[in-house]
Parts: structure tokens; sequence; C-alpha cells
């Protein structure tokens, strides 16, 4: 093979056989790598060269280069690689130099950033009950892990998902999602080179894998009741009554929860009055006449006002065996992962507005639709506009312009008074998030068993990180492995050509893919059962709206003043007084609330042994 | 020994090395492959291979000097690197064949003018033409025709070269080791 490397005009030019054949610079050793290394596949290639001096090399960094190959002069140039030089090699005064390309579009990270945003899906109507395929996506991503600045980070879309990101490594320069434990195309091996295979286990899943989600919240009910109470009574103790009626916000009884939102109270006097005698000393002169006395008919009308406050925290552990050969040290339970979902009822999907960007220090560009979030309201742009700080819904200069409009935050869940979260609706998906996520980890790490050798470079050319391998070895058992490529090495050192390629293998036990029973749900692929803790409701919080004071009583009514008044004038004494000192009063209670100390509740997922890709056999039945 | 003529007796052309009167009296040329052509492996199921590529099928020549050497050829540009154009001499050809039935062989190597012989397994000559490195028969082959002719060498300098003078003979021996340059137009 004639190897060939030149430099493009651009990163997406075609390759053509007049302008890139034949090499550059001197080379000496050209290398192709890819490498899985955490979310990202980044290929590129390494070359060393004989070194063409500082001026040589100038021209080219930031520069793309084609790698490219034919069998002889007069065949068609076939592309092996393209990739863009990165800066100027760190030894530059010796006889050689290495140079590093990396296959990278010029805007890489704008790239990767709208490819991963276009698999976060924020706050939807989720149904949990629909077809998986309609909720898979919603179930992929959880805006409740990740604050508004999640796109910052483009691999976080993977956390849920058997997949990994991965640069092409040829024209079109560009990045897709690659499955994580099956390759895209299989590649039969028989031509691994003797004494260079190596294989050895890694770090498998332990016997059972948890995963705990956190939900916290402070279960709020604050408001007024739905209807006003309204009653009358009689009292010949009506100005008294009157002067002392409770005003808006007086508390009802002491840390009850409770307070009046409003009362109000309007009297008329009766047609009813009675005349006593007016016998006792009191009256000097007048005793032995009567008096008159007419009590008023109070009519009251207020309405409660309660205010609830519960700090709720609900545990979601799920656990999760996979269906995987035994390895030594593996009889373990391993908690993998703590994931504290995010305030349950604040809009996380909706960025801060900003005046500039934090990078650049540019004025930050609107566009129309934009969502912000500004003094706990969440706006939407409706013409395109740069920011305007202070931040304004009009325009600073035209005020007929209207630059923002208020619209629904995007929270989980809009009822906060709620006592429950883990166990229906909307929670079904940061449950089904749960059981997605610690899927992909129980899977990359099942695959653990790590089979390095080399092989012929011709075969390897085309074969990258999105495939598998199917190795045929006589010393394994079986005869065979099959794994996804986890690193290449395509090398043409010198005339020597030869792939250097370790695949890891699966080391699941090769049973059937699980499927549901009665009482048991499946999410991609995995069965499992629910176990819901009791809701602890010391308040029902739903009920605060409409309960009923146990208490409404208007003690010392009229009947009873007057039977005073006609008992203490019977006697001689003074009925006045005697009214007097029952004056009427009114007693008001409502259910306290009573705040307790953090209420946790706990669940439990216990999903049947997942079905992880068997690879190899580690432990061959004798 | 040619008394006389002054010129060298040896067969081989290098200008390169101005080889002439009292040069190449016995000189000696070793061919063999060089060492990068082989990158020899056994496969897991003991398959032999070879990972070394096509392109590195080139030969190396070491060029020694012999008995009643007197002077040394134009060494002062044989520095490793340098290069330099070599016909062998006559009695060092290449060969290559033509099964029965075939017409037609394309030399590896570009023929020296001329240098062409083809035979057949009798020693008679076969009838043919030839067009840069194609030789065409003229006839199909009605038995085995091997091809014998001169390459045209182009060589790089690999190694210093030796050179050493012994007084009391006032003789001289000098060797010097090349491989054929190589890479593609």
């Amino acid at each position: 093979m004639i190897q060939n490397l030149q430099p493009l005009t651009a990163h997406d030019a075609a390759l053509d056989d007049s302008l890139h054949a034949g090499l550059a610079f001197d080379v000496l050793s050209i290398t192709r790598i890819e490498r899985r290394n955490g979310y990202i596949v980044t290929p590129g290639f390494k070359a060393t060269i004989r070194n063409p001096g500082i001026g040589g090399l100038s021209a080219y960094p930031g520069q793309y280069f084609v790698w490219s190959d034919r069998e002889t002069l007069s065949d068609p140039l076939s592309e092996v690689s393209r990739a863009r030089l990165t800066g100027l090699p760190t030894e530059l005064a010796a006889e050689t130099c290495d140079l590093e390309f990396w296959c990278l579009p010029p805007d890489d990270d704008d790239v990767i950033k709208s490819a991963a945003d276009a698999l976060r899906v924020t706050e939807v109507d989720y149904d949990p009950d629909a077809d998986e395929a309609d909720r898979e996506a919603a179930e992929r991503y959880e805006p409740l892990c990740f604050g508004p600045d999640a796109s910052d980070d483009p691999t976080n879309v993977l956390l849920a998902r058997r997949h990994l990101w991965r640069w092409h490594h040829k024209h079109p320069l560009g990045v897709s999602l690659v499955p994580l434990d099956v390759g895209v195309t299989e590649h039969l091996v028989n031509v691994a080179i003797s004494k260079t295979v190596r294989l050895r286990v890694t770090n498998p899943p332990k016997n059972i894998s948890k995963l705990r989600l956190v939900a916290t919240w402070t279960q709020t009910a604050k408001g007024k009741q739905s209807m006003n109470r309204t009653g009358e009574f009689s009292s010949y103790t009506f100005e008294d009554f009157m002067s002392q009626l409770p005003k808006s916000g007086d508390p009802i009884g002491n840390d009850s929860g409770w307070t009046f939102d409003s009362f109000s109270a309007t009297m008329v006097p009766s047609v009813l009055t009675h005349e006593l005698d007016a016998d006792s000393e009191e009256y000097g002169e007048a005793a032995g006449g009567t008096v008159t006395i007419r009590p008023n008919v109070i009519s009251y009308d207020y309405r409660a006002a309660y205010d609830y406050q519960q700090s709720r925290e609900e545990y979601l552990d799920i656990s999760m065996p996979a269906a995987k050969q035994n390895v030594l040290g593996d009889l373990k339970v391993e908690a993998v992962e703590t994931i504290s979902l995010g305030q349950l009822n604040l809009d996380l999907v909706t960025p801060d507005w900003r005046a500039e960007d934090p990078e650049t220090l540019d004025v930050q560009h609107y566009d129309v639709g934009d969502r912000v979030q500004k003094n706990d309201h969440c706006y939407v742009a409706l013409v395109d506009h740069d920011a305007q700080d202070p931040f304004r819904l009009y325009d600073a200069t035209n005020p007929a312009i209207q630059l923002w409009q208020i619209t629904p935050k995007k929270a989980a869940i809009s009822d906060i008074s709620t006592a429950r979260y883990f166990g229906a609706g909307r929670a079904k998906r940061s449950e089904r998030y749960g059981i997605r996520r610690l899927d992909r980890v129980v899977c990359e790490r099942s695959l653990a068993a790590e089979v390095s050798f080399e092989m012929p470079a011709a075969q390897a050319r085309d074969i990258t990180c999105a495939d598998s391998i199917r190795l045929e070895y006589a010393r394994l058992s079986g005869g065979e492995c099959v794994g996804v490529v986890s690193s290449i090495e395509y090398a043409c050192e010198g005339s020597r050509r030869v792939a250097r390629v370790t695949i890891l293998c699966g080391i699941g036990d090769g049973s059937a893919a699980p499927t549901p029973g009665e009482d048991q749900e499946i999410v991609a692929g995995v069965v499992y059962t629910t176990n819901y803790g009791a809701v602890s409701t010391p308040v029902n919080a739903g009920l605060l709206p409409s309960v009923a004071p146990f208490a409404e009583v208007v003690y010392r009514q009229a009947d009873e003043q007057l039977s005073a008044a006609t008992t203490a004038a019977f006697g001689g004494l003074d009925p006045i007084a005697a009214i007097n000192s029952l004056p009427t009063y009114m007693q008001i209670g409502f259910p306290s609330l009573p705040e307790q100390d953090l209420i946790r509740r706990r669940s439990t997922i216990s999903c049947v042994p997942i079905n992880v890709p068997k690879g190899i056999d580690i432990s061959p039945e004798v | 020994m040619l008394i006389g003529t002054h010129t060298s007796p040896t067969t081989m052309i290098c200008a390169d090395l101005a080889i002439g009167w009292q040069t190449g009296f016995d000189l000696t040329l070793a061919i063999r492959p060089i060492g990068d052509s082989a990158q020899m492996e056994r496969t897991v199921n003991s398959a032999a291979l070879n990972l070394a590529d096509p392109l590195f099928r080139l030969l190396s020549v070491r060029i020694s000097s012999g008995e009643g050497e007197q002077l040394p050829p134009s060494l002062e540009n044989m520095f490793p690197g340098d290069t330099l154009s070599l016909v062998p001499p006559k009695s060092a050809v290449m060969s290559a064949s033509i099964a029965v039935g075939g017409t037609t062989r394309t030399l590896l190597r570009t023929p020296y003018a001329g240098s062409i012989r083809c035979i057949d397994p009798s020693n008679n000559s076969v009838a043919f033409t030839v067009v840069g490195k194609v030789v065409t028969l003229t006839a199909a082959a009605t038995t085995p025709v091997r091809i014998y002719y001169l390459p045209v060498l182009s060589l790089t300098v690999f190694e210093p070269f030796d050179l050493s003078y012994r007084t009391s003979q006032a003789t001289v021996a000098w060797n010097i080791y090349t491989e054929e340059t190589g890479g593609v137009a």
C-alpha cells in the first residue's frame, strides 16, 4: 500500500487524486489511533516525520490533512482518515518530530453540544403508561438531575443509555452515537499474531449493584380556605364583642398554623326587649324602677388561612444484579451511585437570563422562542434581540416592542403540597431514568474481559471503536471470543504494517432476556418489581382548603345573659352588672398543623438479573 | 590479467563510482532482499505471516573489492544517503520466467538496454519484443521460458564505506553497502 499524507484546503474538501497523492513530509511512521476513554471516542493519527524545521511546520497548525492509500500508482486514492493538525510538536529541534492529528471539525464544541441538546427532553407531559417507544426519550434524560447549565457537558446525556459519542475518522467529520455493548459491524479475525494475545479481567460488576435516587422537598400548603364561614347570634354585650374582632393575619390558636384571612361582623338591634326591675343601690334615686334591655343580632363572616410546611425526603433504592458468569471476589453488593434530584417544583430546564456571554463577554443575543428565568418568573422571547441590561420586558428605546412575555415554569411537579413523589405520574420518569442509568453502569462494567492482540494491519484498516471483533483463538474456551473494540492502533511503522487491538468482551452468562411476569414492569429490557413505602401524612394537606373547624362556638349568648340578668333583678341585684359579668365570646379552633422533623419514605425497585452480552466464556463448565 | 588495456576488467557499469584502470579486478556483488522486506510472524493458528508491506520488496547490494585491487573507486560522494545508479556485472543477471502458454511478463526492475535474453530449458533462444519493463514473446510459450536481464539499480548508500590500504603490497581493499532507493514516483 502506498501511503499519502497531504494538507486539505478545508476539512470537508473532497479527496482528489491529483492534489492529495504523495507525502507532504518525510513520514517515517504513521499510526491511526482510536480509543474508548470515558464517554467520547476521538480518533486521530500520529506521524513521526523528518523534522522539516519550524518553518516547514508553522504553515500548518490548525490545518486539516488527509491520509489516504492505494495499492499502485494507477489506483484511485482511498481515504484512511482526515484530521486537524493540533499545535506544534513539543520537540522541534530533534532529527524527527511527532505530529498529532485529531479528527474533529473546526467547531467541534458546538457540533457535539447541539447533538447532545437534541437528546435533552425537558419537562414534558409524561405518560407512564404510554408505549415504551413514545416515552423512551424522556426516560433517558431527567432534567431533575441537572441544572439549567446541563448543556455545558455533552456527555451527561449518555448516562442513561448504552451509547458513546464517537467522532467520525473520515469525511464528513462529525459526531454520532455508537452502541456501548455491541458493534455496528462485526469483523472476523483469525489472523491474530501468536504470542501477542493477552486476556485479563478488569472490574466486573458486583453481584448486586445499587443506585439510590433521593427526592427532597418541603411539602408546602399555604392559602386560604375555599369558603367563608358565617353565622349569627344575639348578645347584650355586642359593643364589647365588636370592639375586639380579630384582624386579618391574627393567629387562630397558638402555633396551630392557622390564621384569619379576614373576619368581619355586623350587628342589627333585635326587636325583642325586656324590662327588668332595677332595685339595687347602684340606681340611687331611680331604684325601684325598671331598665329595658335590648340585644343585638351579630352576623359574622370569616375565612381561615393555613400555612403548613413539612420537610420530606424519599429514597428509591434500585438493586440490579447482572446475569453474568462468576468472577472471583464478586459476591458483594456495591452502591454505585446516589443521585439527588433537584427541587421538584423549580424550573431546572430554563436558564437564567444574562446580559452577556460569560465566556466571550459579548452581549447575549436571544432569538424568538428562547426561554429564560428572571425574578422568579419564566419568560419567552417575542423578538430577536440583544439582551438589554437591566432586564426589561419592553424595548428601552421603543417601548412599543415587547421583548419578553411571561410564561409558565417547567417544573417537575406544579403542586408542592404533595406528600409523595415516587410511585406515580411524573415520578415514574425519574424511576425509569434511574433504572436505565444503573443499567448503563452495570452493562459497561460487564464488559470486563479485556482481550488485546496484534494482527496484520491490512485486515484492520477500517475497524473502528464502533465495531466489534470475533476473534478466533484456540486457547479460549469455545475457540473464540466476541467483543467491542476498545482501542485500535493501525500502524505503518517502516515496513511493518501491524494493528494493535483491544476488545472488551461481555461476561454475561448467555441466559435469555427476561420477560415480565405478573406485577412486574419492563423498561429497556430490564424487568423489575416495585415496592413503595407507605406515605406518612400527619396532615392531609389536600383537605386544608375545606377542613371544618373543630370548634366554632359562641358562649354566653343573649339567652344566657338574659337569664342571669333576670335572676339578679329578681334577687335585688343589678341586672346590667350581671350581664357585664357574662360577656359574649366566641371560640374558633382548627386542627393544628403539626410540623414534624424530616419525614422519610423508603421505596425499592428490585430488578431481575439484567441481560448483558456474553462474548467470552471465562468459567467453562468442567 | 589484461596487460595493455587501460580499462577495468569488470563489466559492472557504474558511472557514479568511476571505476576504471587498476580498479575492479575481482569485484564481489552480494545481492539479497533488505531486512525490512520480512516482518515474519505466525498467526495464532500457525499460519506464516509477513507483516511487511510489498513496497519493501527491495534489494541490498554490497560491492567489495578482491585480490589485486590497486586503486579505489570514487568514494568521496558515497556517504550514507548518497545515491548511485548501477548495472551489475554480466554474471549477476536477474531472472524471471514465463510459464507454458504465457506470452508476457512485466519485469520488476528496468532492464539495461539489450541485456534481455529469453531461452527455453534447452538453452535455445526464444523470440520476443520488449517495451519498457514488459517482455512479450512472439508466440505463446510451449516450454517454460527463462528471462535473464541486467537490471538498472537505483541505489542509496546505507552504511559508511570501508577503505583500507596495504602498503607492502601496494593494494587497496574497499567495500560499500547500498540498498535500492525505493519509494514511489
